[in-house]
């Protein structure tokens, strides 16, 4: 499924990279962005182009991290892939291969069958992400319900079932859990119970309730208090059940949508090595979406720049870090402090993201950039190959290039 | 929740000691002599003043609240100058009059207003919506007494219902069963009046509350779950939406009391609204005075039973 691309990125450091050869059928590979690009609709107005050819790979216990300032269709792309997009959003072009399967070819139903089971999404401003007036711990069981308790013995069942084209099969169909042979019911949060009242692939909330506990137990919150509501949480425990809650029916990937904005820098701190541990783990695919470059050095093994919807520069960490091509990482990097050198000075780059709707005619970052020249405002420089994984969409680093991605 | 429940129901009866006394001075200020409204031009000063004594009117003012003060603690509110018969006895009968009517109409406002308001929400931008948006704008803005009298005219000549009361008169039943058919019949269209002008308003308050929690985050977190979009509306939506519009029915729930009088006098229902016109009419300040502290009673209460929902639906509410 990958002869169409040529020098596809490989060996991502913890990954083992002998599993990976180029042309291979790649096992560890989750998803699979291609060319994705969306517009906004307002009526009676140029549609605003928030995405344009957006492209990357996602492989088993990879963490992605995607950086850029606010307004260069980070959200926009994470909401995409869940194809949540707000009503005025529209898929114009692409493909998003999840374990083999474009995305955007399902239907509804089967869409919500992906949603939460194979991806789920830890919000930003977990405070609004929860229902105020439910538990937390009606909150995490309410996905378990909803996609069946089949992932609860076996980690990875869907991805097995995907490839067999079951993906979508009834959990009434596996005897297993037809619920007269297992524990006698144990008492629950009224909310749970009524949640699984209504499901009846749920037949035992014994199992739901354990599986609760074990997930707080998992991000540290005491499992007892589950049945408190969101306001009696603080904001990092409330983050953490945000993280609980998305790792409720062991998805394939987990977008985490700058999950430490909102938080002061010591939550922050634990919020991220807690990440960084059940990835470890539980070998979780993620996407980090965040302003951070600091944080992205810390946890992520790969990270793309994104610049008003398009990828500026995309490459593993150690690349991006120490030899950054595209003008628009250089300066991001200025902008955050660097331990080995104390004494440089932070600078910000002068300027705005461009609108999306009047967007320039040349490179997206052309007008706030300090290298551009002549060509850079007449047509939008492509994605040079750079090495093996190194990609950057600049003219600067034409020279250099192994190839051109389309 | 106790400690909460105990503050709000001080608070209640503290208002209601502020009401008692508002409302003994409230008409001893108003112009007249009470005892004028015994009116008979026949009557002489000595019996005037025998009517003041039987009212204990002669009395100074503060002995006066004293006295009405014990009486109310006994549950006596007086006698009215008009009837001659107990203002409890006369306001308890109405009352349950006044009850019937709005408790039915409340009841099937309530249930139209949140069916049609979050349907419209649902299919937010569709026919439905356009329809239930229009329709409740028209009925929360039609005059009661205006929609009452079509109704009545309508329904009296085309459908052969009663013109008003509450039963046929010199009507004799066999059962008790047939005696509430007549009063079912007569309370048809009071409650169809009620029902619809209320429900226009529980219609567009639900449709917006409902619309706003669409908006919200956690709706977006729910999609992403992969709910479906009926489980989103009853487990994260609806819940949330019925916390203004509790509000506002509760609210409802104490004027309407007082807020049928259009109703109740368009079609002659004997409640509580008519007996306050008759006595207003009369100048009979006991059974006014009785009327107006129940009045207020009630929507002090209302008050106190939103705050009470509005602990249970929303727990942000609870902790004090």
């Amino acid at each position: 499924m990958l002869s169409g691309l040529i020098n596809y990125p490989t060996v991502l450091t913890t990954l083992g990279g002998d599993k990976m050869n180029e042309n291979a059928d790649d096992d560890a590979l989750i998803l699979d962005v291609r060319n994705l690009s969306v517009d906004y609709i307002a009526h009676g107005r140029p549609p605003a182009h928030a995405l344009e050819k957006v492209s990357f790979q996602l492989r088993k216990g990879e963490m992605l991290g995607i950086v850029g300032e606010s307004g260069c269709g980070k959200t926009t792309l994470m909401l995409s892939l869940m194809r949540l997009l707000p009503a005025a959003g529209r898929i114009v072009n692409g493909e998003i291969n999840f374990l083999g399967a474009d995305l955007l070819n399902l239907n509804e139903k089967a869409m919500a069958d992906v949603r939460w089971k194979n991806i789920a999404m830890i919000f930003q401003g977990a405070m609004n992400a929860l229902n105020p007036v439910r538990t937390v711990g009606s909150q995490i069981a309410e996905p378990i319900a909803r996609h069946t308790m089949n992932t609860l013995n076996d980690l990875h069942p869907i991805h097995n079932a995907n490839r067999n084209g079951k993906a979508t099969q009834s959990p009434n169909g596996n005897g297993h859990y037809a619920g007269k042979n297992l524990n006698p019911l144990r008492t629950v949060g009224s909310q749970i119970a009524e949640t699984i009242k209504h499901h009846e692939a749920i037949s035992d909330k014994g199992i739901l309730d354990r599986r609760v506990a074990e997930l707080l137990d998992l991000v540290g919150i005491s499992p007892n208090r589950r049945d408190q509501y969101p306001h009696q949480y603080s904001g990092g425990m409330r983050q953490r059940a945000m993280i609980a809650m998305a790792l409720a029916c062991f998805p394939d990937v987990i977008i985490a949508d700058e999950p430490t904005t909102a938080l002061d820098v010591m939550v922050q701190a634990q919020i991220l090595e807690l990440l960084a541990t059940l990835r470890q783990q539980l070998g979780l695919s993620v996407l980090f979406v965040t302003h951070d470059l600091g944080v992205v050095a810390e946890v992520c093994d790969s990270v793309m720049v994104m610049y008003g919807g398009v990828v500026a520069e995309y490459s593993d960490v150690d690349t991006i870090y120490n030899s950054p091509q595209h003008p628009y990482t250089q300066e991001l990097l200025k902008a955050f402090p660097d331990v080995a050198h104390p004494h440089s000075k932070l600078t910000s780059i002068p300027g705005y993201p461009p609108r999306l709707d009047a967007l320039p005619a040349g490179c997206r970052f052309a007008p706030r950039c300090p290298c551009a020249f002549a060509r850079c405002h007449q047509a939008p420089p492509p994605l040079y190959h750079l090495g093996k994984f190194h990609e950057a969409s600049c003219y600067l680093v034409e020279k250099t290039k192994v190839g051109i991605q389309e | 929740m106790s400690h909460y429940l105990f503050k709000k129901i001080g608070w209640a009866l503290l208002t209601v000691g502020f009401v008692v006394v508002l409302n003994f001075f409230l008409f001893r200020i108003l112009p007249g002599d009470p005892a004028r409204a015994v009116k008979d031009p026949r009557l002489t000063r000595q019996s005037i003043e025998a009517v003041r004594v039987r009212f204990g009117l002669d009395k100074p003012l503060p002995v006066q609240f004293l006295l009405y003060v014990r009486n109310l603690a006994q549950g006596d509110l007086g006698t009215s100058f008009h009837q001659q018969r107990p203002v409890a006895t006369i306001l308890v009968e109405n009352l349950w009059n006044t009850l019937l009517l709005i408790g039915a109409g409340t009841v099937l406002s309530i249930l139209l207003g949140i069916v049609l308001g979050v349907a419209a929400a649902w299919k937010s931008g569709t026919i439905i919506d356009y329809g239930a948006l229009i329709g409740s704008l028209a009925a929360w803005a039609t005059p009661t007494f205006w929609f009452g009298m079509i109704l009545l005219f309508w329904g009296s000549s085309q459908l052969g219902l009663p013109i008003g009361g509450k039963l046929t008169a010199g009507a004799s039943y066999d059962s008790w069963w047939e005696q509430w058919l007549d009063v079912g019949k007569h309370m048809l269209l009071p409650t169809v009046t009620y029902t619809i002008i209320y429900a226009g308003q529980y219609t567009l308050f639900m449709r917006s509350a409902v619309l706003d929690i669409f908006a919200e985050d956690y709706i977006l977190t729910a999609k992403a779950k992969g709910l479906h979009s009926f489980q989103i509306l009853r487990d994260h939506a609806l819940r949330n939406a019925m916390l203004p519009t509790v509000t506002v029915v509760a609210l409802n729930l104490g004027f309407t009391v007082a807020g049928a009088i259009e109703v109740e006098k368009v079609f002659s229902w004997p409640g509580l609204g008519q007996t306050i016109i008759d006595s207003v009419e009369r100048q009979d300040y006991p059974v006014l005075q009785g009327a107006f502290l129940l009045l207020a009673i009630s929507v002090i209460f209302a008050n106190l039973l939103a705050d009470l929902l509005y602990s249970y639906l929303d727990p942000r509410v609870r902790v004090t």
